[in-house]
This record gives C-alpha cells, sequence and structure tokens, in this order.
C-alpha cells in the first residue's frame, strides 16, 4: 500500500516512541520542507548506542516513512556540528515527556509556513499599548471595516488609536482611513525592506486619519502597508523580499527573524504617533488572512487580543479548528493564548440574527472546545472545576461567545475613494461589536 | 451621590439583610422585606386563575401575603392593582397543617381510597370556608363531603349565595392552593386531586361572578395532569408565571439591603438615589434601580468590582452570578440567588477579609457552587426519577448526542428502575416518575422542560453547570488536565 503524508508522519512518530523507551534516550523527530523525517538521538558525550540499534532502527523508520525518509535517518547528536539547533531548537515541540527509563520523545518541522504559531510571545517589561488583533481565517469577511469602526468608537471615547495595516498581501485600511494624497512616504513594508540592511531610521510611517473626524480628545492614527503611491515607489519589489528570516544576527544584534522585524516595524509606529501626538491607546493590527506567518506572529507574538472574525460555514470551521490543533500541540500554550482569543460573527444576516449567532455560537464552542479549552473529566469537584477554564455554551464571556456585526450589503465591493462618506452607516450593525471589544480591550481602565 | 459604604460595612448590612434560610415555608412574608416585582402583578390578579412557578421563585410567598391583610394592601400599592384590596380570601390547601380549613394529606389519601371524587372534596372545602350551614355540622372531612354528595341543590345554592353576597359587598372571594407537591405521595393520585382542583376553579369562573380560586403550581405538575374536562384550555391561556429576570433579581438583593434592620441600610438608600417612604420602615427602591441594568450594574460594581477575576476578561460580575445559576430554561430562583449571595458573602469575610470589595468573585464563584448544590437537592425532592435518570449519565461529557444517552440509559435499563424492577428504587421515586418511562425521548422532552438539560441550536445536548457538576458530568475538551 502506498504511504501517504499524512501516515508516513503518524507512523515514523511511533517508531520514535519505542525508540525513547529502546534506546532511553531523548529523541527528536525532525520533517524537513519536503516532508521526509529522520531521528535525531540525544546521545550522552563518550557512550553512543551501538551501530547496530541504530541501522536497526534506520531500517524500521525507513519501512513506515516509505518515500518521506531522509538519506540518513538516525542521527546522534554527538556527531552533529551544532546540535543545540536540533535539541533546543525554538520550534522543538514536546510530544512526550520522559517517564521511567524512557526518554523524552519531541519533533522539530524545518522550513515551513506555519511554525510561528508555535512561537511564545516574548516577555516585555515596559508598558506598552494594548494591542489588538483583528484577523480572519477566511477573507472577504469585512475584517477592515470592522477595524475602521472599532478605531472610530475608540477615538470617540477620547482614546488615540493607532491602525496597522498588516495585510501585505492585499492592503485596503490605509485607504479606508485616507485619501491616497494623505498617507504617509512610507508603510510598513518599507520597514521591513530597509531594516534588513538596518537602515529603517527615520522613515515617515504614519498619519492621523482625516477621514475619522472625532470631536473631543480622540485620534485615529494609520500605518498603512505601503506609502503614497508615487512615482519610482515600487511596493512589489519590497513585499517580495518582505517575508524571509534574515541570515542570523549580526554583529550589532540586529534583529533577523520576521517575528522579530514586524515588532519592531509596529514599535516604531507606535513611536512615531508618540512622538507627534501621544502614546497610543490601543494599537489595532489589520493581520491578513490564512494561515500565512504575519498572522501567526500577529496572534501570538504582537497582539494582547485577537479578534477572530468568521462566518458559519464549514471552511472557516475546518480552518479554525486547524489552527488551534497548532497550538494545542503545546497544552501551556494552548492555556496562555486561549484566553487572548474572542470570536466575532462577520456578516450576520439581518432578518435571522438570532438563529445565526446561536448555531455560530455552537460551532465555535465546539472549536475551541476539542482544541484549546480544558478537558473538565466528569468526577471532578466543584473546586477542581472551577480552576478548569472550560466555559459553557451560553458563556457571554467565553472565547467562543460572538461578538456579531450584522451585514451590510451597501459596503458589498465598495470604492472608499469613490464614496468618501461611506462610513455613514447604520451603526446598529455594529454596535454590539464596538461596545463589546471596547470593553475587552480596556477592561481594567474603563 | 453621598457617601458610600465600606467594604466591611457592606459585609455587615449583607449579612443583616439576607435571611439565612431563605424558604417561605418557615419564614413569613413582612412588610419590610416584601419585594414587588414588576413581573408578578399579573400573577395577583384576581381574574388569574393558575399562577406557574418552579421552586423557589415565590409561590409560598405570595400565597402566605395574599391572605395577610396589610400585606395584600401593600401589593395592591405597589402594583396599583385596586381590586386586590376588596378581595377576601379563603384557604384551599397549603403546607401548614390546617385540618379545620382543608384536609391534610393523609385524611386526602385515605378519601381517595374510598372512591371520593377529587372534585367533591374541593367543593366541600370551599363550601365550608364559605360558611355554608349544613356543611358545618360534620365532624370529620368524609362526612362532610358525603353531606355534600347528599345535597345537590343546596351546593349550588350555596354558591349562588355565596357569590351574591360577595357582589353586595363589592368583594371578590379567593380560594387560594398552595403546595400541590404535598397533596399525595403518589403522582397518580397528585394529578387526580389538582384536575379536581382545577375543574372547581374553571366552575367558579364560568359560574359565579365574585367567586374566584388561585393555583400555585409547579409547571411541571400543571403539565402533567391530563386536562381533559370541557373548557381546560381556558385555564392554561389565562396562566400567569411567576419569573424573574435579572433587574428583578438584584432589585430583590437592593431591596433587602435598603430595608434592613441595620444602621448601614439608610447610607445604602441615600447612595443609591432616592428610596420613597411607603409604609412605616418600608422604603421603596429607586425606578432606575428596579429597572435599569446600567444603573444597578454600577451599584453592584461598588460591592462585587466589576470583573469575575483578576483577569479582565472573564466578565462581569453583574451578568456572571445570575447567568451561572440559570437552568436549561434560562431561569435563575431567587432563592437561589440570594443563597449565593449570603454565601458569597460569607466566603468572602473568610477567605479575603482585605479585599477592597464586599464580595471577591473568588467568594461569588463559591456561592454559586452553594447555591446549586441545594438547587440539586431541591431537585432530588421535588422529582426523584430525575436523579434516578441522571445517574446512569455520570461519567460522560457535555454537549452529548442525544443517542448517546440513550445509549446510556438502555444500558442500564432506566425504564425497569424507572418502573420500581430495580431493587434501589423507592417507592417515592416510581411514584413521581416521569409521564412515560418507557419512551426515552419522551424522557428527554420532559428533561429539557423541566430545565435539566437543554437542546443547543446544533442539536446536541447540555447542561447547565447549576445541574452538571452535582450530576457529575464533565465537559469535554482537548487540553489534558495538568497532572499533580
Amino acid at each position: 500500500m502506498t504511504i501517504r503524508f499524512d501516515d508516513a508522519w503518524a507512523k515514523a512518530l511511533e517508531v520514535a516512541k519505542q525508540a525513547a523507551v529502546s534506546t532511553h534516550l531523548d529523541v527528536v523527530l525532525v520533517r524537513d520542507i519536503l516532508g521526509r523525517v529522520s531521528v535525531v538521538l540525544d546521545d550522552p558525550a563518550g557512550d553512543p548506542p551501538t551501530g547496530s540499534l541504530v541501522e536497526d532502527l534506520g531500517v524500521k523508520l525507513a519501512a513506515e516513512a516509505g518515500p518521506f525518509i531522509m538519506s540518513a535517518p538516525v542521527t546522534l547528536a554527538s556527531t552533529l556540528f551544532a546540535p543545540d539547533q536540533v535539541l533546543h531548537a525554538r520550534d522543538l515541540v514536546t510530544v512526550q515527556d520522559p517517564a521511567g527509563d524512557s526518554g523524552r520523545v519531541s519533533t522539530l518541522e524545518r522550513g515551513v509556513v506555519g511554525a510561528e504559531w508555535l512561537h511564545p510571545r516574548p516577555e516585555s517589561g515596559n508598558e506598552r499599548s494594548n494591542r489588538v488583533v483583528l484577523y480572519g481565517f477566511k477573507g472577504g469577511v469585512g475584517r477592515s471595516t470592522a477595524t475602521f469602526m472599532l478605531a472610530q468608537h475608540l477615538a470617540g471615547q477620547g482614546h488615540c488609536v493607532l491602525a496597522v495595516d498588516l495585510d501585505l498581501e492585499s492592503p485596503g485600511l490605509g485607504a479606508l482611513l485616507q485619501g491616497d494624497d494623505d498617507l504617509p512616504d512610507y508603510g510598513l513594508v518599507d520597514h521591513l525592506a530597509e531594516s534588513a540592511v538596518g537602515n529603517e531610521d527615520g522613515l515617515d510611517l504614519v498619519t492621523k486619519s482625516k477621514t475619522v473626524q472625532v470631536s473631543g480628545n480622540g485620534e485615529v492614527w494609520v500605518a498603512p502597508a505601503g506609502g503614497r503611491p508615487r512615482k519610482g515607489y515600487d511596493y512589489l519589489a519590497k513585499l517580495n523580499r518582505a517575508y524571509f528570516d534574515l541570515p542570523g544576527g549580526d554583529a550589532e544584534e540586529r534583529p533577523a527573524g520576521l517575528a522579530s522585524r514586524l515588532e519592531a516595524a509596529v514599535h516604531d509606529c507606535e513611536q512615531q504617533v508618540a512622538r507627534r501626538s501621544r502614546q497610543p491607546d490601543v494599537v489595532l493590527l489589520d493581520s491578513r488572512a490564512g494561515i500565512h506567518d504575519i498572522a501567526a506572529i500577529a496572534i501570538t507574538q504582537l497582539g494582547d487580543l485577537s479578534l477572530l472574525f468568521g462566518s458559519d460555514s464549514v471552511p472557516t470551521w475546518n480552518g479554525y479548528r486547524a489552527l488551534f490543533q497548532q497550538w494545542s500541540q503545546i497544552p501551556e500554550r494552548a492555556r496562555a493564548i486561549r484566553e487572548r482569543l474572542r470570536m466575532v460573527a462577520a456578516m450576520v444576516p439581518r432578518d435571522r440574527r438570532e438563529g445565526y449567532l446561536e448555531v455560530f455560537r455552537d460551532h465555535a464552542q465546539g472549536c475551541f472546545a476539542a482544541t484549546l479549552y480544558d478537558d473538565v473529566p466528569s468526577g471532578s469537584d466543584l473546586e477542581a472545576d472551577a480552576e478548569l477554564f472550560n466555559p459553557a455554551p451560553d458563556d457571554d464571556a467565553a472565547p467562543h461567545a460572538p461578538l456579531p456585526i450584522l451585514f451590510i450589503p451597501e459596503l458589498v465591493g465598495l470604492d472608499p475613494a469613490a464614496r468618501r462618506n461611506w462610513h455613514e452607516i447604520d451603526p446598529s450593525a455594529y454596535s454590539t461589536f464596538v461596545d463589546t471589544a471596547t470593553d475587552l480591550i480596556l477592561g481594567e481602565r474603563s | 451621590m453621598t457617601a458610600s459604604l465600606s467594604a466591611d460595612e457592606y459585609r455587615e448590612l449583607i449579612q443583616v439583610a439576607l435571611p439565612t434560610s431563605t424558604d417561605a415555608d418557615t419564614v413569613d412574608p413582612e412588610p419590610r422585606t416584601l419585594f414587588t416585582p414588576d413581573s408578578h402583578r399579573l400573577a395577583l390578579d384576581p381574574d388569574v386563575t393558575v399562577v406557574r412557578g418552579a421552586r423557589g421563585v415565590g409561590k409560598t410567598v405570595w400565597f402566605k401575603a395574599l391572605q395577610d391583610g396589610k400585606l395584600r394592601a401593600l401589593a395592591a400599592n405597589d402594583y396599583q392593582l385596586a381590586r386586590l384590596k376588596s378581595v377576601e380570601t379563603l384557604a384551599g390547601y397549603g403546607t401548614e397543617l390546617r385540618p379545620d380549613s382543608y384536609p391534610g394529606p393523609a385524611s386526602l389519601g385515605r378519601m381517595l381510597e374510598d372512591g371520593t371524587a377529587p372534585y367533591d372534596i374541593w367543593m366541600t372545602v370551599l363550601l365550608r370556608a364559605l360558611g355554608t350551614p349544613g356543611i358545618q355540622q360534620p365532624l370529620s372531612w368524609p362526612e362532610r363531603v358525603r353531606w355534600l354528595r347528599d345535597h345537590p341543590d343546596e351546593q349550588d345554592e350555596a354558591l349562588a349565595t355565596a357569590d351574591q353576597r360577595a357582589g353586595e359587598g363589592k368583594a371578590t372571594r379567593l380560594i387560594l392552593f398552595d403546595a400541590l407537591d404535598r397533596l399525595h405521595t403518589s403522582r397518580e393520585q397528585t394529578n387526580r386531586l389538582i384536575e379536581g382542583i382545577l375543574r372547581l376553579a374553571l366552575e367558579l369562573r364560568t359560574r359565579t361572578r365574585n367567586l374566584r380560586a388561585k393555583v400555585f403550581i409547579r409547571p411541571d405538575m400543571f403539565d402533567s395532569p391530563r386536562l381533559h374536562f370541557a373548557d381546560a384550555s381556558k385555564l392554561t391561556s389565562n396562566a400567569a408565571d411567576l419569573t424573574w429576570s435579572v433587574p428583578n433579581l438584584y432589585g430583590l438583593f437592593f431591596h433587602q439591603l435598603g430595608n434592613a434592620e441595620s444602621r448601614h441600610a439608610s447610607t445604602f438608600r441615600s447612595a443609591t438615589g432616592i428610596w420613597q417612604s411607603a409604609e412605616a420602615n418600608r422604603y421603596l427602591l429607586p425606578r432606575n434601580l428596579m429597572g435599569d441594568q446600567d444603573v444597578q450594574r454600577e451599584v453592584f460594581t461598588g460591592i462585587a468590582g466589576q470583573w469575575m477575576g483578576a483577569n479582565h476578561r472573564r466578565g462581569h460580575t453583574y451578568t456572571w452570578l445570575p447567568n451561572h445559576l440559570m437552568d436549561g430554561i434560562g431561569q435563575t430562583s431567587p432563592r437561589s440567588f440570594l443563597r449565593a449571595l449570603t454565601s458569597a458573602n460569607e466566603d468572602t469575610r473568610g477567605r479575603f477579609a482585605g479585599y477592597q470589595y464586599a464580595l471577591h468573585w473568588d467568594g461569588i464563584k463559591r456561592g454559586v457552587q452553594t447555591a446549586s448544590r441545594t438547587r440539586v437537592a431541591e431537585v432530588a425532592e421535588d422529582l426523584p426519577w430525575v436523579q434516578t435518570a441522571m445517574k446512569p449519565l455520570a461519567g460522560q461529557q457535555v454537549p452529548i448526542d442525544q443517542e448517546t444517552i440513550v445509549n446510556c440509559w438502555q444500558e442500564d435499563d432506566l425504564a425497569t428502575t424507572l418502573r420500581g424492577g430495580g431493587k434501589e428504587t423507592d417507592e417515592s421515586q416510581v411514584r413521581t416518575g416521569p409521564r412515560n418511562s418507557d419512551d426515552y425521548d419522551e424522557i428527554i422532552r420532559e428533561l429539557i422542560e423541566i430545565g435539566i438539560i437543554s437542546r443547543r441550536a446544533t442539536g446536541k445536548l447540555d447542561l447547565p453547570d447549576v445541574y452538571r457538576i452535582a450530576f457529575d458530568l464533565g465537559r469535554k475538551g482537548g487540553v489534558p488536565r495538568i497532572q499533580r
């Protein structure tokens, strides 16, 4: 029978687990960019396992993984030039802790999009603005419009808001918040390109929105994906280079990975607003859709809160389930991130909103419960139960409880440049969303 | 606003204001603490015959209050229900043993065994209460009923006379029935007795102008007798429900605080708006504190803080508390609500005395747990079969498919247990049993009706936390529990 991608991985994992028992060593199962597997054994210095043991393991692995086997199926860590890059790699996922005689089993995915989903959020000592990510697994659900509405609402309450367009592939937030002529000279993509050669200082990245009119002390600033369109400004050339991880940190400890470069870009945008007006109270990050690394970084590492947009459809839930499963591989990660998430039901049909939201809520609950909520076994007493996190389906404070946004047909195919007053729409469509989101963002302060 | 209470002062006030026992059987309502939520107005209308209410929502409170002239007048004022003032009440049945007014369970049981028609029993009770001469002499209830049967003409005449006399005095004579779960130990016999009461009530409505009955009854008991006498639907269409909205619940709490016998009560009142002094020592809530959720939330935030945790995303205290006491049909009983607050207060005093607010969120959680334990004990008492039916489901996790539940029951042969075939079954479980022990889908429907389980929009079944923990079901999750 032909061995397929998924089977190869599952079977190889079994072999790795057996190896941890038989060799008593820590085992790392590595999968390369083509999906091929190999095993690294963490052998103690000066006491390598026997050659026949290594050979047997290699034969077993090759039999199970079929075409998905690397040319050297088993490697001893003691023979590696830089064993830490495997044994203590950032993306290492522990699948089984050492128990008794048996070693630890970990997995390591090499060179694939998606690894960023597993990275923890860096601890930051300094007080930062409240950063909120707006994300949709599937695009086209009105996420940018919602970002606009939320920015406008927060500013109306006197807050200073910075809205950042992280949707570099299909930017749009800039145009919603600002006419072309009033955009800053540069955008996020410039910061990513220039920082690669240490040249990002002095980029003009933010402007105060003229589209949002605020009375009172509130302000809305926008950091677009690209700068003001003009002759000689090449967006694509920079975008093509934006995502790559740069070669390791140089002598000046310049951040290299995409995550730290994005963090630096957002940080610089915040600083620019602080310099030209005041420290933003809230930073809205309009993230691109899909499994892309930018979204991963935004949700796992940049955001204090992530609003997850979706309509009630099978692809939406399959997508979120796949995404959440990434986190549930590492229980601590799941515990750390789940309370920073909140569902948004986008494009809710007005005439049957209640029924729609009930079903949406149940689907969201099922998705969260299966992947991110604590399993609450029967027989747990009341005290233990209260410590576990698994909110009831009807719990309105739960991550799965949707903030509704009603569908507005006029916004389909909107050209903000042609209809500058486009945002003067029925406020009731967004009222629950903006009110609850504000509560979640500023809860402790408001 | 004037100076508000400190956390300690609030704790002291709550302790005095909330009764340790919240059972209307043992605590009589009194003018100071009687709370009149707007949603209960209809239930007091003399023309409303059937008043449905689950356990702990105030059936007995109103049954007692209506019989007390002072409290009735007070309710008439609060509700602008002038007609209540000209009502004369009679006791048809209640928790209290009053063999002079109505037969007790033992006597009822014997009469049913002797083949006495339930309708005749209640007609006898009514005529005796109305002072019909002939029925006063016999000493025992069976004899009185026999007199009634022997004098059919006098029965009609007595009713007509009483009706006419009440009309002359511009009064309505209202016979009240409560505690119908204590009529008889057998569900079947109880149903027969209830049907008799309802037939009498309908008879009064159709045949007299000034004689009325009011029947306080649990919804599941009202639904179970087969009301197959003529015009029975008239009773259903005119029934009222004793329900408690979230603002009602907080209104009740604040009413108790403002009317407590504590030096802090007046401080609380002056800090929360303009309370009306209706009668001596009775103060009515300001309108907005009664019905405006934002105002209520602000006051409660001053007592319990704004959030259910250090993490502000865990929800508002104001909504969290009633939501977590809610059953499957969205009802929270005031008894559970007050009990949770009492327990939260005690717990905070013990464990978080230095907390900046009177009630700590962890104390509130503890309070909810205490209240739900009590709630489950009440269900076990009212509907023993529910416990029998839930037992095979222990160990399962929600949300759950209907099929899984039915499988559990089939494996356990629940039908036999419910019919009394199992050894562990005690008599009362069988007798109060579900409408149909053999039809598992029907049992699920019945459990949904009484709020033990609920059906989600996706068709799956769920248990509200109030019941889930006590019946030993878990909730499905993907993150394994930390091993310690």
